[in-house]
C-alpha cells in the first residue's frame, strides 16, 4: 500500500477554506474573524511547520527505535489501516487529555488554545516545542505492536486532517447519529470553551465516543455560549509570546520553587498549581462555580 | 520546503489576512460596566463590583470587588479582552503621567497595559489603590 502525504495535500484546501468560512460566518452572522488574531494563528502555524523540520529527526530516531522492539511486524491490508486508526484515536484522546492535565505538556499544547476566536485559522496555532514533550508515547504502541510505519504516519495524519473542520461556529450541529459517534463543530466548541462547565471536556480527535466512554464528555448547552480562549487570557498577538509563554512561566516559577516537591509539582501537576493555592487550576474553578451554582439554586 | 512553495505560503496568508480586513474590518471592542463586571465574574463567579473607572476610549478599566477588595485590570485585546486580578506579586509598577496610567505586569503575555482616565485626580486615586494593594 503507498499511501499519500495527506497533511501536505490537505493544506492548500485548508486555507481556502479559511477565507469560505470567514464570507459564510459574514453572511450568516455566526462566526468571528479578527485580522491580527487570524495573522498571529497563521504566524504561530508557521513557526511550528519550521521548528517540525528542525526537529524531525527526534521522531525519526525514537520511531526507529521503538520499531526494533516489535516482535512481529503486522502486514499491510485494510484491516490493519482501520485497527490502527482506532488505536491511533484512542492514543490522541489519551495524549490530549494529558496535555490538559500535566504542566509540561499544557506547556507544548495551550498555544493552540490561546485565541479568543473560534474559527478554521485556529487550526494553525500549533505548538513549537513537540520535540521536548513525549508526544510519541502515542504512537509507541502501534509501534511496537508491529504497524507498519508509513500506516501509522498515514491515520495519524487523518486524525490531524479530520479536526481542522470541527474548529469553526458556522456548523450548529451534525445529524444525531453522527454527534453520537464523531467529534463535530459542537463537541469541539465545548473544549475550546473556558466556561466552568466545559473546561477539561472533549478530548477526542474523531471518535466522541472516547470522551462518553471515559466520562468526560459534556454536550454544548445554548443556554451558556462558550466563551474561547484559556483560563487567563493572553494580552497580546506576539506569536513568540503565544508559543513560549507557559515555558517562560515554568521557568520562573521553578527558580523560585523552595523544595523537590515544588519544583516536580511546578512542572507536572495540573496547570495552575501553586503551593499556596493561590493560583487556579480548572478544578478549583469548577468547584466555586458548583458552589455559586448551588448557593442560587437555593436562594441565597 | 522549497523556496517557491515557501513564498506562495506567505501570499496565501497575505490573502487571508487582507479578506479577513475587508470583511471583518478592523472594529475593536469597547467595554462598558456591565462588560467589565461580565468579563471578570467569568472568572470569578462570586465578584460583585465595587468602585470601577474606565479608559476614556472604552480599552480598558480597573475594578475593585466589594467582596474582597481585590483590584482587577480588564483590558481589551481586539475583539476579545484580557483579565487579571491584580495582586502584590504580579503588579511589577504602576506609573502615572497626568490622567494615563502605565501598569506594569510580571506577566510574559501581558506584560503592560495602558490606560487613560478622564482625569489626573482619577489615575492617582487608582494609583494610590494599587498601590495599597489588597485588603488582608
Amino acid at each position: 500500500m503507498t499511501f499519500p502525504d495527506i497533511v501536505k495535500l490537505a493544506t492548500p484546501v485548508l486555507l481556502a477554506f479559511i477565507i469560505i468560512e470567514m464570507i459564510v460566518a459574514r453572511w450568516r452572522g455566526r462566526g468571528d474573524f479578527e485580522a491580527r488574531d487570524t495573522a498571529a494563528s497563521l504566524l504561530v502555524g508557521l513557526g511550528s511547520l519550521a521548528l517540525g523540520g528542525v526537529f524531525a529527526f527526534v521522531f525519526v530516531d525514537v520511531s526507529r527505535v521503538l520499531a526494533s522492539f516489535r516482535p512481529a511486524g503486522i502486514g499491510e491490508s485494510w484491516g490493519a489501516l482501520a485497527l490502527c486508526f482506532v488505536i491511533d484515536d484512542l492514543g490522541y484522546y489519551g495524549w490530549h487529555r494529558l496535555s490538559h492535565r500535566v504542566r509540561w505538556f499544557w506547556a507544548d499544547h495551550v498555544p493552540h488554545h490561546s485565541s479568543q476566536h473560534f474559527n478554521l485559522s485556529v487550526v494553525f496555532r500549533q505548538a513549537w516545542t513537540s520535540a521536548l514533550t513525549p508526544i510519541l508515547i502515542i504512537r509507541a504502541p502501534l509501534l511496537i505492536l508491529g504497524f507498519p510505519l508509513p500506516t501509522i504516519v498515514f491515520t495519524g495524519g487523518v486524525v490531524a486532517v479530520y479536526q481542522f473542520w470541527i474548529h469553526t461556529e458556522t456548523i450548529e450541529r451534525m445529524p444525531r447519529w453522527f454527534e453520537a459517534v464523531f467529534n463535530t463543530p459542537s463537541h469541539h466548541r465545548v473544549h475550546h470553551a473556558t466556561n466552568p462547565r466545559y473546561l477539561d471536556s472533549n478530548y477526542a480527535g474523531v471518535l466522541i465516543v472516547w470522551d462518553r466512554l471515559f466520562g468526560t464528555f459534556v454536550p454544548e448547552d445554548p443556554a451558556d455560549p462558550p466563551r474561547y480562549g484559556i483560563v487567563r487570557n493572553l494580552g497580546t498577538f506576539n506569536p513568540l509570546r503565544i508559543a513560549l509563554h507557559e515555558w517562560v512561566q515554568i521557568g520562573l516559577d521553578i527558580v523560585r520553587a523552595r523544595s523537590l516537591t515544588e519544583f516536580v509539582c511546578y512542572l507536572f501537576a495540573p496547570p495552575g498549581w501553586s503551593p499556596d493555592g493561590s493560583r487556579d487550576t480548572t478544578d478549583t474553578i469548577k468547584a466555586r462555580w458548583r458552589a455559586t451554582e448551588e448557593a442560587r439554586s437555593s436562594g441565597r | 520546503m522549497n523556496v517557491v512553495a515557501f513564498a506562495v505560503l506567505l501570499a496565501s496568508f497575505a490573502v487571508i489576512i487582507g479578506v479577513n480586513v475587508l470583511v471583518f474590518g478592523r472594529r475593536r471592542r469597547t467595554l462598558g460596566p456591565a462588560a467589565i463586571e461580565a468579563a471578570i465574574a467569568a472568572q470569578v463567579p462570586d465578584f460583585r463590583c465595587g468602585p470601577i473607572v474606565l479608559a476614556v476610549d472604552g480599552g480598558g478599566a480597573l475594578a475593585q470587588s466589594s467582596v474582597d477588595g481585590a483590584i482587577y485590570l480588564v483590558a481589551v485585546l481586539g475583539r476579545g479582552f484580557v483579565t487579571r486580578r491584580l495582586r502584590k506579586e504580579l503588579l511589577r509598577a504602576v506609573r502615572r503621567d497626568g490622567a494615563r496610567l502605565t501598569i506594569w505586569l510580571a506577566d510574559f503575555a501581558f506584560p503592560r497595559a495602558r490606560l487613560l482616565l478622564a482625569n489626573e485626580r482619577l489615575a492617582h486615586e487608582w494609583q494610590e489603590r494599587m498601590r495599597r494593594g489588597e485588603r488582608e
